[in-house]
């Protein structure tokens, strides 16, 4: 059973929901334990027990941090910890690439989320989760383990709806995870389809428009689905009294390739900086540890999606802009009118597209040819196609991209509160048939 | 969020679940196959209120905004309905060369075989161009098929006769199969494989009925897309004593129909069994007078046979048809070769490629 299923949707969620907020307070964090087991369970059976055992493991070592008092047992715990999630990091995502083997459900967040933790109770930036049902659910609460966002102890906080039943925020988790299913199902999933045409059409005929379509497309294909798993996970986070924090905000309207680095996965940009740039950098005036330090930072952002080469290559391209931003255009780019500094910063993330998106090494460079003519025709005909077949999911994609529709919800919602509610639930109605269309 | 705004979403998500689960409990619950979840998906699936209405709306949605393929069916820019072929697996074209070959030295008679092509490679033109670069290449499938043979049965192509005539109505825009036109052209192929003489159009007497008919194809939400048929009934005028269709199925003689047509078009749902009184298992259409002193034929096909068979028993005395899919072992024994001049294997490549029993060649006598 995925989140994207209408099993999920119409059964697990409403039941879950019902039981969550039948329980009395005191048993909340094990009910919402063991509803987040009841879907990992579900999900991926026969994984199920490494999960749990890994989630044991890591509260006894979290449990060790608390209770040693000797230094030296403390850091020799504390490196076990961070050993053994690094581990697992490496271990999910090669036994994945190289083996096509699933690796346990949410083991990465899981990992990233513990390492965090780790540091934080290790330096006392954090009060330890003394309680196991407490560390479950902020580990492995079900709404992030797809693809995050990544929290901090201090970052996920309990909403009033915790400890009694609020038809409000229920009602927003709701229309925000509604909102995020649909753009996975409706958008996301109809772009990887039509990526694949793409593709395939660029390779049979290259062409301008074809190749910064693809792009196009792609990038949206990866932020529909990483921001619809976040909104999902944001939308549960609140029908089950909690508040997770944001992961993208508009990052492709970005006037700063720094500024897309900041605004795009933004609580996995946010942990790097924070567990690893931070650490490193003693000398903030210091250019070639912020050279350094900007390298890492970028490589490792495009490692959290797998360790691959062009993933790697995609974030010391990122860090280039960044670094020649910081030390020539930074200042230009703040001057000149915005439409041409996001114009530039969209340029680069596409061109920053090919490589992520590579498959082959051999495809980057005649996708960078064509994206800028060498040798191809503006438009073929199956480009032009393509397009006809495919206008609706552009122009929704496109939209959806930028802050207009979010713009022009927050004004009705500010200048006529009634009218939003109307809105938000016919929106609701229609994504809900829209996402329900598109699974039967 | 407002609470009322709240409140209506929450109602909304829980009267779907309600409703769903009484669905699948109170109807045929879960099926068998598969883990629980997946079972449960399958019946959430199947049993989702304002199903229909949702992929039509979809649908809709889609075509509003220049979608025209939708599954296997195109929509053509001239109101057809086009469905792509399923492509052929080697077994098809194997158990094809192999069963009819096998029947054919049996039987020690050299057959006659012929595929048809479908609307969607005939009226290509009606669908944009790359579209139709994903459509099946039937010629190449034809061609792969009559090579099998190596000369062992004659072969009838009529893939250039019909497309030469795109033009014309030979294809009923929402049915897969040929028109009775599209029948006559046919036939005239034929004609000229089997070394039989063509009647030329106007020894037929033509009457047009069911105008206005949607076939299986123009399903609701197809039907505001797709222009709507008629179906044309050919009569042969060159000799009197008209004809008697006998129909068979379940080792018994279940239809008789004095004439080739049933000219009440309230008879059938599908219309085009106006023609034939539709196909049954097993078919004899005999001439009434002097059937003995003209030659007679047995042909295996499929339902598309209702466009060029009318044609066809002008110049024969005795047609049995032969359905192979749909006759049981018994009724087939009871079809003996030896008493045909000539066997012709006849199929449309839709139903060709989707596979044909051939191995119940067996048990034709």
């Amino acid at each position: 059973m995925g989140i994207n299923s209408l099993t999920f949707l119409y059964f697990f969620l409403p039941a879950a929901l019902i039981i969550f907020n039948l329980a009395p307070k005191k048993i909340k964090s094990p009910v919402l334990a063991m509803i987040s087991g009841g879907f990992v369970y579900l999900f991926q059976p026969e994984l199920f027990w490494i999960l749990i055992l890994d989630l044991i493991i890591l509260f006894l070592i979290s449990e060790g941090l608390c209770r040693f008092e000797n230094a030296k047992s403390k850091k020799i715990l504390f490196s076990f910890g961070i050993i053994l999630n690094i581990g697992a990091i490496l271990t999910a995502s090669l036994s994945n690439q190289l083996s096509g083997r699933f690796a346990p459900f949410g083991i990465m967040v899981i990992s990233f989320t513990a390492i965090g933790y780790f540091v934080d109770i290790y330096k006392g930036e954090t009060k330890p989760i003394r309680s196991f049902a407490d560390f479950v659910v902020f580990m492995a609460f079900f709404g992030k383990l797809f693809r995050g966002p990544l929290v901090r102890t201090n970052s996920i906080q309990k909403l009033p709806s915790w400890d009694k039943f609020s038809i409000s925020e229920t009602g927003s988790g709701l229309y925000l995870f509604i909102r995020g299913l649909a753009k996975y199902v409706v958008l996301a999933l109809t772009l990887v389809s039509l990526h694949e045409t793409l593709v395939a059409a660029n390779a049979n005929e290259p062409s301008v428009i074809g190749a910064w379509l693809d792009m196009i497309v792609f990038s949206m294909m990866i932020f529909f689905d990483l921001s619809g798993f976040c909104d999902m996970a944001r939308g549960l986070g609140r029908c089950f009294g909690m508040d997770l924090p944001k992961n993208f905000y508009f990052p492709f309207q970005s006037p700063l390739v720094a500024d897309f680095l900041d605004r795009f996965n933004m609580t996995v940009t946010g942990f790097f900086r924070h567990y690893v740039y931070d650490v490193l950098r003693n000398d903030k005036n210091s250019k070639p540890q912020f050279i350094v330090n900007t390298f890492l930072i970028t490589m490792l952002c495009g490692i959290w999606f797998g360790i691959r080469m062009n993933y790697i290559f995609w974030g010391i391209y990122i860090a280039v802009f960044i670094i020649i931003e910081e030390f020539f255009l930074r200042k230009l780019l703040l001057k000149i009118p915005r439409i041409f500094a996001r114009g530039y910063t969209f340029a680069v993330t596409m061109f920053s597209m090919t490589i992520f998106s590579a498959t082959e090494s051999s495809t980057i460079v005649p996708t960078f040819k064509a994206m800028f003519g060498v040798g191809t025709s503006l438009i073929t005909d199956e480009i032009s196609y393509i397009v006809s077949q495919n206008v609706l999911v552009l122009i929704g994609g496109i939209f959806f991209l930028t802050s207009a529709f979010s713009l022009a919800v927050r004004f009705i919602s500010k200048k006529a509160p009634r009218i939003y509610g109307v809105f938000a639930v016919i929106e609701s109605a229609v994504l809900l048939a829209l996402i329900t269309a598109n699974l039967i | 969020m407002k609470k009322v705004s709240s409140f209506i979403l929450i109602s909304m998500l829980l009267c779907v679940s309600v409703t769903l689960i009484f669905n699948i409990f109170s109807g045929e619950g879960l099926s068998s196959e598969g883990t629980f979840v997946e079972r449960f998906e399958n019946a959430a699936a199947e049993n989702i209120p304002f199903k229909d209405e949702l992929n039509a709306a979809m649908d809709s949605i889609l075509y509003a905004s220049g979608v025209r393929h939708f599954g296997d069916i195109y929509i053509g820019n001239e109101g057809s309905l086009l469905r792509d072929i399923e492509k052929p697996t080697g077994r098809t074209f194997s158990a094809a060369k192999n069963y009819i070959l096998s029947y054919s030295a049996t039987n020690q008679i050299k057959p006659y075989f012929m595929l048809v092509p479908t609307a969607s490679v005939i009226l290509q033109q009606e669908i944009d161009s790359f579209a139709n670069e994903n459509i099946y290449n039937q010629r190449y499938m034809i061609s792969q098929m009559y090579s099998q043979f190596d000369g062992g049965v004659r072969t009838a192509d009529v893939y250039q006769t019909l497309y030469d005539r795109r033009g014309e109505y030979i294809y009923y825009h929402t049915e897969d199969m040929p028109t009775s036109l599209g029948g006559y052209y046919i036939y005239g192929e034929l004609c000229s494989r089997l070394g039989i003489k063509q009647n030329t159009m106007d020894s037929f007497s033509a009457a047009y009925a069911a105008h206005g008919f949607y076939g299986s194809l123009a399903t609701d939400f197809f039907r505001p897309y797709a222009n709507s048929d008629y179906v044309s009934l050919y009569e042969y005028t060159g000799e009197k004593g008209g004809y008697l269709v006998e129909h068979y199925s379940g080792g018994k003689r279940i239809k008789v129909i004095n004439n080739l047509f049933i000219y009440n078009e309230d008879t059938y749902d599908d219309k085009t069994d106006m023609i034939l009184g539709g196909i049954s298992p097993v078919m004899n259409i005999t001439r009434r007078e002097n059937a003995e002193e003209k030659a007679s034929i047995l042909i295996f096909g499929d339902e598309t046979a209702k466009s060029w068979i009318p044609f066809l028993v002008s110049n024969y005395g005795k047609i049995t048809f032969v359905h192979l899919d749909l006759a049981d072992e018994k009724l087939l024994s009871e079809v003996k070769t030896a008493d045909y001049d000539q066997v012709l294997f006849a199929y449309s490549a839709a139903k060709f490629s989707s596979g044909i029993d051939f191995s119940k060649l067996e048990y034709v006598g």
